[in-house]
């Protein structure tokens, strides 16, 4: 396992980050393909106000972060990545104030590209929220993520 | 006189005001006013995959929905996005087009850009599910 506080997904959503700050993710289990993180519905992604179900958005919002955080997990050095595609299922929406845990694995990295699967789940009860499967580069044009720590 | 409650899709939410989500008068024209909220990458300034993702299913709800006159409860059940080119620090306008619209399901098309309409930054497909149908008299 690798420890939370060196995980690279643990500095690109450190509370400095101008949208993850809002999260307050939780990291629960870090593998080398593997990141499994517990957040809470926020009421500001809240969609309808009478049931206080939150738009599907969220879900997807959070899968490509943890998707993406998964990826720089996986690789021996901290490389920018960015999202090539990302097709997701949602199957149930997330109520305010569930407690949700995003999981995503790395199933392969092949020419620079990681194919990786995603899926929210309720922590009570371990229900399935969504589903994703998304593909990222590995080496973009964007500015090293190094320079991200350095900043922090 | 329509004597149906308003849908949720014509009472905003907060979602949509966290997303700065606007509709245009252009019907399926939509908008996401840029705010520091809205970016991944800090070191380059590009809005985060996920709230591009987000514009592109609240677009096709939305669409959806007024198609259907605010008659019937609209909701995503997947949605498939592809990033073509890296965003920037700016507003995104979407434009969302109906491919199928049927009695239970629907699927719209939705294309992003920046400043440009004829340089995408993203391209979604979004499949819903149509339920509770009611009269439009």
């Amino acid at each position: 396992m690798i420890p939370v506080m060196i995980h690279p997904a643990a500095i690109f959503f450190s509370p400095a980050h101008p949208l993850f700050s809002i999260f307050k993710f939780e990291f629960i289990e870090t593998k080398p393909d593997f990141l499994a993180i517990k957040f809470i519905a926020l009421e500001r992604f809240v969609d309808r106000v009478d049931t206080n179900h939150l738009h599907s958005g969220f879900c997807t919002l959070i899968l490509d972060s943890v998707m993406g955080g998964s990826v720089m997990g996986s690789l021996e050095k901290m490389q920018p990545i960015a999202t090539i595609n990302l097709t997701t299922q949602h199957s149930s929406r997330a109520m305010l104030d569930d407690y949700l845990i995003c999981s995503a694995n790395v199933e392969c990295i092949e020419d620079q590209i990681a194919i990786v699967t995603g899926q929210v789940t309720r922590d009570e009860n371990g229900e399935i929220l969504a589903n994703a499967v998304g593909s990222f580069m590995i080496g973009t044009r964007a500015t090293p993520l190094v320079s991200t720590a350095g900043a922090n | 006189m329509n004597q149906h409650p308003p849908s949720q899709m014509q009472i905003r939410s907060p979602m949509q005001d966290w997303l700065a989500f606007q509709s245009d008068d252009e019907k399926g024209k939509y908008l996401l006013h840029f705010h520091e909220q809205h970016i991944g990458n800090p070191m380059i300034g590009s809005i985060h995959g996920g709230v591009t993702a987000s514009l592109v299913e609240m677009c096709a709800e939305h669409m959806i929905s007024v198609e259907l006159e605010h008659q019937a409860d609209v909701k995503l059940i997947s949605s498939s996005l592809d990033y073509l080119r890296i965003s920037k620090d700016t507003d995104v306008h979407a434009r969302a087009r109906i491919v199928r619209i049927g009695r239970r399901m629907a699927f719209v098309d939705v294309w992003c850009w920046q400043d440009d309409e004829n340089i995408p930054i993203a391209r979604g497909t979004c499949t819903l599910r149509i339920s509770n149908q009611r009269d439009k008299s």
